[in-house]
Parts: C-alpha cells; sequence; structure tokens
C-alpha cells in the first residue's frame, strides 16, 4: 500500500525535533552535526535568532498579498540583490527550479523581443542539476532523473562541463543561451575552473547569447563571495539562486541585467507566492547577516581550514578516500567505497552530509560554522573512514 | 529543418562520412596525380567545369590549393567572400546554396560554425566540399595521411600523437584514425579537449583514440607527432593569455620529439608560430615534413574534386 507521503524519497529512519547552529537534535536525543545543511539550505544554520526574530514579526503582521500590490520588503531585498550583484532586476519565486525556469524564459523573451525569435535553445552542461521540473530535467539532460518522463521538453544541448571547444561547436543558429553551474553541486561538487566561467562569457558575446549562471546551491555566500562566479571576475547575464536565501524558508530569485530582461513586461511571468511578505522578511534577515562586515571573509577562513583538513583526511584513508574537491564550502570527498556507504557511517557517529554524482560525499555546512566544528567533522569522518577500512 | 530529397550530389564534408574504400580511393588518386601517372594537362577531366570557393576564414594553402587543382584539371574558380554575398545581407543559406548550384558546378566552403557547411550541403544539387570549419578539416586530413604514407609506409598500425588543441584539425584525426586504422593519442588541456560525442564516437566503431592531458604520455614510442597552431584564424574568444598558459605544456620541442620513435615524423598543417606549438628546431629540423605536407593539399585535393565531380 502506498504510503500517505508520496513515496518519491528514501528516507533514514530519523527525525529532528530541534536545531541550534550547526547542530540538529533527534526525536531520540542525539545530536547531529549537520555540514549537510538541508542540501546547502541552512546557510546560517538552525534557529538563527535574527531570522526566526525576522520571520515571527513578520507573521503578526502580514503573511500573504499576491503580487498585486506592492510588497515593500519584496522590493527592499530586490535592491539589495540589485545592488550587491551584477544585475539590475530580480524576479522571486519559490525554488532553485523555478528560478532556473524563470531564467530560460527570461533568454527565449529576450531573443523574442530583439526578433529572432528561433533562437530558442539552451546549452547546458553534462552532470549538471537544475531541479526537478520538466524543463529544469531537460535543461539538465541527466538520464537517470528524465526516465519515464517522456516527453523530454525540447530546446536543450548538452556538451562536456569544462570543455570550451564542444562549446563553441554546438552553437548554432538557434542557440539562445549558456547554462551553467559555477560549481556543479549534484553532479560531483566539480568547480568550473575560473578560466572557464570567463570564456564563456566570452563565447556568449561573440555568439550574442545569453550566459545563465545557476547559482542555486553554489551561490549565497557558499564559495566565500556572495555569489560563486566574482572569483572569476565576471558576470553573467541572468542568475538563478535560492537555497541560501531563504535558508530554508522556501524562496528562490531570478536574477538578470536590464539588457536580459527587456521582454519580461507585466503579465510575461508570475508566481503566486513568489516573494511573499514571509519569505521577503526572512531572505531579508539572511542578506543582513551574510552581507554584514567580515561574514564573507570569516566564511572563506574557515573553508579553507576545512580545506586543508579534508586533504589531510584523504591522504590518512587512501583505501576510502581518492580526492578532496570543491570550493569555498560546498566540498566533496570522493570515495573509493560507495558513497552512501561513508555518508552512513558518518551519521552513525553524529555527522550529517549528503551523498553526489561521481561516488562524492558532499559537505555543505552551514556558513556559520567555526574551527571547532572543523575538528569535530574531521575527526568524525576520521574515526568513520578508518571503520570502513578496518 | 527539412531537406530537399532530390538525388544527393557527392558531397565531401567529412572522414566519417565514407567508407575507408573510398577515402583509400581518392588518396591512390592525389598519388598518382602527384606522381604524374595521371597527368591533368591532358585529360582534363574538370574542363568547362566552375568551382565556387567561398571564404569566411582567411586561407592561404586551402584557396590557393583548391584554386590551382581546379585549373589543372582544366575547370575554373569563382572566389567569394561573405561579405560579398548576399548571406551578409540576411539572404538564407538554402538560397544561396539553390542559385550557386545553377551557376556552378561544385562549391568550396570555408566556415566557422559547421551547421553553415551542413545547410549548404543540404539545399545544394551540387557537390559540397568542407574547406574547414570550427569542427573538421577533412581535406588537410587526406594530404596529412598521403605526406605519411609518401614517407613512412602504410598509417595503418602505426602511433599518431596529438598534442594541443583538440580543435578541428584533432577532430579530423580521430575520424582519420578510425578509418584509416591507427592508433591516435590526443595530449589536450581539459579545457580545449575534441567533444565527447566524437570520442563517443571513436570508440563505438572500435577506433583506437585515447585521450590523455600529458603530452609525454601521447608522445612516447610515437611514429607520428602533430600539433596546430594556438589561436586559430582571426577569430576565437579563447585566444590570448589563457590560451597561451593552457596550451604551453603542449608545445612540440626537442625533448617531447625525443620521447618519440627515433624515425617519428613531426606534422603540422601550418600557419605554425615558432616558439609558440612548436620549436623552430622541430619544424624546421630534419623529421619535419610540413612542407610536403602543404604541397600534398594540392595534389589531394585534385582527386577530392575529381571525386565530387565524376
Amino acid at each position: 500500500m502506498i504510503s500517505a507521503v508520496m513515496p518519491t524519497y528514501g528516507r533514514y529512519d530519523l527525525a529532528f525535533e530541534r536545531g541550534e547552529g550547526p547542530y540538529l537534535f533527534a526525536t531520540d536525543g542525539r545530536r547531529f552535526l549537520d555540514f549537510a545543511s538541508g542540501i546547502a539550505v541552512n546557510a546560517l544554520g538552525h534557529s538563527h535568532p535574527h531570522l526566526v526574530k525576522a520571520l515571527s514579526e513578520q507573521a503578526k503582521r502580514v503573511w500573504h498579498t499576491s503580487n498585486l500590490y506592492r510588497i515593500p520588503e519584496q522590493e527592499r531585498l530586490a535592491e539589495r540583490l540589485v545592488e550587491n550583484s551584477f544585475a539590475d532586476t530580480v524576479f522571486f519565486c519559490n525554488s532553485g527550479a523555478e528560478a532556473v525556469e524563470c531564467s530560460i524564459k527570461v533568454a527565449r523573451k529576450y531573443h523574442d523581443e530583439s526578433g529572432t525569435p528561433e533562437r530558442y535553445r539552451v546549452i547546458g552542461c553534462a552532470g549538471s542539476f537544475h531541479g526537478r521540473t520538466l524543463a529544469t530535467l531537460a535543461a539538465a539532460g541527466n538520464e537517470k532523473y528524465l526516465k519515464g518522463f517522456d516527453p523530454i521538453v525540447e530546446g536543450f544541448d548538452h556538451v562536456a562541463f569544462g570543455n570550451l571547444n564542444e562549446l563553441r561547436a554546438a552553437i548554432t543558429p538557434e542557440t539562445a543561451a549558456i547554462l551553467v553551474e559555477p560549481v556543479q553541486g549534484e553532479g560531483g561538487i566539480r568547480p568550473a575552473s575560473l578560466d572557464y566561467l570567463r570564456q564563456l562569457r566570452a563565447v556568449a558575446d561573440e555568439f550574442g547569447l545569453l550566459l545563465i549562471f545557476d547559482e542555486v546551491q553554489c551561490g549565497m555566500g557558499r564559495s566565500g563571495k556572495l555569489f560563486a562566479h566574482e572569483w572569476a571576475g565576471v558576470t553573467p547575464d541572468i542568475m538563478a539562486t535560492a537555497k541560501g536565501l531563504g535558508n530554508g524558508f522556501p524562496v528562490g530569485a531570478c536574477l538578470a541585467t536590464e539588457r536580459a530582461a527587456k521582454g519580461m513586461t507585466a503579465g510575461s511571468h508570475g508566481s503566486t507566492f513568489g516573494g511573499n511578505p514571509l519569505a521577503m522578511a526572512v531572505a531579508n534577515a539572511v542578506l543582513d547577516v551574510v552581507l554584514a562586515d567580515g561574514f564573507l571573509g570569516r566564511v572563506d577562513k574557515v573553508a579553507r581550514r576545512l580545506w586543508r583538513e579534508l586533504e589531510a583526511l584523504v591522504k590518512r584513508h587512501p583505501k576510502v578516500l581518492a580526492e578532496a574537491r570543491g570550493a569555498g564550502l560546498i566540498l566533496g570527498l570522493k570515495c573509493h567505497v560507495t558513497n552512501t556507504t561513508l555518508v552512513d557511517k558518518a551519521r552513525e557517529l553524529g555527522l550529517l552530509t549528503v551523498g553526489a554524482g561521481e561516488n562524492v560525499v558532499r559537505l555543505v555546512p552551514p556558513l556559520i560554522i567555526e574551527d571547532a566544528h572543523v575538528q569535530e567533522a574531521v575527526a568524525t569522518l576520521d574515526r568513520a573512514c578508518a571503520q570502513l577500512a578496518a | 529543418m527539412s531537406v530537399p530529397s532530390a538525388a544527393s550530389p557527392k558531397h565531401f564534408i567529412d572522414l566519417d562520412g565514407f567508407d575507408t574504400a573510398t577515402l583509400r580511393h581518392i588518396l591512390k588518386d592525389g598519388v598518382s596525380y602527384k606522381k604524374g601517372d595521371i597527368d591533368p594537362a591532358k585529360q582534363q577531366p574538370l574542363s568547362g567545369k566552375t568551382l565556387a570557393m567561398i571564404f569566411e576564414k582567411p586561407s592561404t594553402r586551402t584557396r590557393v590549393s583548391f584554386d590551382v587543382a581546379m585549373r589543372k584539371l582544366g575547370g575554373e574558380t569563382v572566389v567569394l567572400s561573405s561579405n560579398e554575398l548576399q548571406t551578409g545581407r540576411g539572404e538564407t543559406l538554402a538560397d544561396t546554396a539553390r542559385v550557386l548550384s545553377r551557376y556552378v558546378d561544385a562549391i568550396m566552403m570555408r566556415t566557422y560554425q559547421p551547421w553553415k557547411l551542413h545547410e549548404m550541403a543540404a539545399y545544394a544539387t551540387i557537390p559540397v566540399i568542407n574547406g574547414l570549419t570550427d569542427s573538421s578539416h577533412p581535406c588537410q586530413l587526406m594530404a596529412d595521411v598521403m605526406t605519411y604514407e609518401e614517407h613512412r609506409g602504410a598509417i595503418a598500425g602505426r602511433v599518431v600523437a596529438w598534442s594541443g588543441d583538440g580543435n578541428n584539425v584533432a577532430s579530423s584525426w580521430v575520424h582519420a584514425a578510425v578509418r584509416f586504422n591507427f592508433e591516435l593519442k590526443l595530449a589536450c588541456p581539459e579545457m580545449l579537449m575534441p567533444p565527447e560525442a566524437l570520442l563517443r564516437w571513436a570508440r563505438d566503431q572500435g577506433g583506437r583514440v585515447s585521450v590523455t592531458h600529458d603530452p609525454a604520455a601521447a608522445v612516447k614510442g610515437a611514429d607520428c607527432v602533430v600539433t596546430d597552431t594556438w589561436v586559430s584564424m582571426d577569430r576565437d574568444a579563447t585566444k590570448g593569455e589563457t590560451r597561451h598558459n593552457l596550451l604551453a605544456p603542449y608545445r612540440v620541442d626537442d625533448r617531447l620529439m625525443g620521447l618519440a620513435k627515433p624515425d617519428a615524423v613531426f606534422m603540422h598543417c601550418l600557419p605554425a608560430h615558432r616558439g609558440e606549438e612548436v620549436t623552430a628546431s622541430v619544424l624546421d629540423g630534419p623529421q619535419s615534413l610540413v612542407w610536403d605536407e602543404a604541397e600534398n593539399r594540392l595534389h589531394v585535393q585534385k582527386a577530392i574534386l575529381a571525386w565530387c565531380l565524376a
């Protein structure tokens, strides 16, 4: 008999009753150090007082009005995102998938508005993940997630991640945009080289394409900068962000330049819940913390510490681990053993991690972790690896 | 895209589209033209025929060798640049192909994006020859195989090492490796690899094509070492410092050549930039076949033209 909750997830028999900073407390009393963060969502950890206060206060005022009316908190958040990014304008939605879907629509509308409606195809990269809607599944092109959902949404081509020759050869008169994650998360924590990101900009300009970065997972400070592409010193035309933006409150955003968004006029796109007062209050509170002086610098510092520790861990356990990879606090351990066995063992010992493609264990801790948490996580992984190697 | 159903002319697009016997037949004729066994001066097989040559990219060898080859075979050429054609003002390639098919007997096209060549071939009712695209350079490879065999005998079973950009010429080397049954070891930077789909095609065909990021590993024990310029033509978004940094470890110098077999040859489709992708000592050294390689473009192109227009 089917469960009341549609059985689309393979769930662990584990539930949490509360969280505090980087820790989660299970209903059976066990404490876990959370290096999964709800899959890179809880950027400020659990029960962050500033966020709790912002949400509670907003909940007492107004939850939802629809976008038929002005939403002051939405305008404020949009202005802050614009002020701190390449973008001139922002559309708010409820998830990363919706943010990517909006990005694709913005790109298609741009070309339609430019008198080149035949340019509708988007080139994506093998190994990417952009969400679970029909269009974003097609954009990623991963057969594992597409299987059984035919027909596949038309209009997407795929090239190897990081290969410029292949990208150039794939461009046709129908190509509208290039869609790339600066750090592939689900695909196995694969950071694009900074040169690759720069060359993507050059190729997009050469062929008149729009460049879309999917920073749903790697953005919002996770790389040590507000957005990961900033490390490369280039800007996209459109960007999707979500996850850390709401720290667990469902919110996504599609950011664009004025030029790219020229077709997005009244009625061209919408979202019932997108940008509602509750989500905006939380996201503004997240930005209060992330944009505070010194916050991103501390993220970068602790990330480098964790990176060094993970590299040493790999050397200590060559039978279990193949390599450490990633950028900032979106890190991965490529395994010789099956990655799920390490995820399970670490969880058993009190550390939450999450699997990713290419047999990688993903480490996406809250950005608020300190050296002590790094030490605790690495010590737990040490024990887990030792037990698996035994 | 709908494609006309008229009987297909004999295009020369990419080596993967041919069987080995046809390519061998063309090569054999190329050798005969060079040796004088087939004397164009007497036979003039393309007398009365006209070849339109469309250039979107600059060209030395392709332009001159096709022009001279056509004339040697008794034909004539019309040289067109995209600036001079109405395509520059929005006429479709399909319409251009239809019209040119009424004026001339074959089209040689040198363009950036492969779709343009395929579009031309889809709508032309006369042969279309690939004079180079961003994806491939099959005429060059025919000359390269001819040149290798001229100096070292059958290429089948030999090991060819490519060190550098996994570009259009490298892609045609992949096609050639499968069709002419030699082993190809490519050494390319990760950002400049040949397309994954092409490598998959080679594997599916049973081709012995491998890729590494280590030039020494690719070149070790090779019979032939090949490279190409780092910055191709006048248009390339990836040119500049990045490209030089990526490709510097792939430069073919005496040390790298020393890892190949003692009688290994060096090939390069030219233009070459001494001190960049290859040192002067290699390019101008005793193992270099580059000038014969350039000359053989002429002879093999006579054979390609004759085959297309036969």
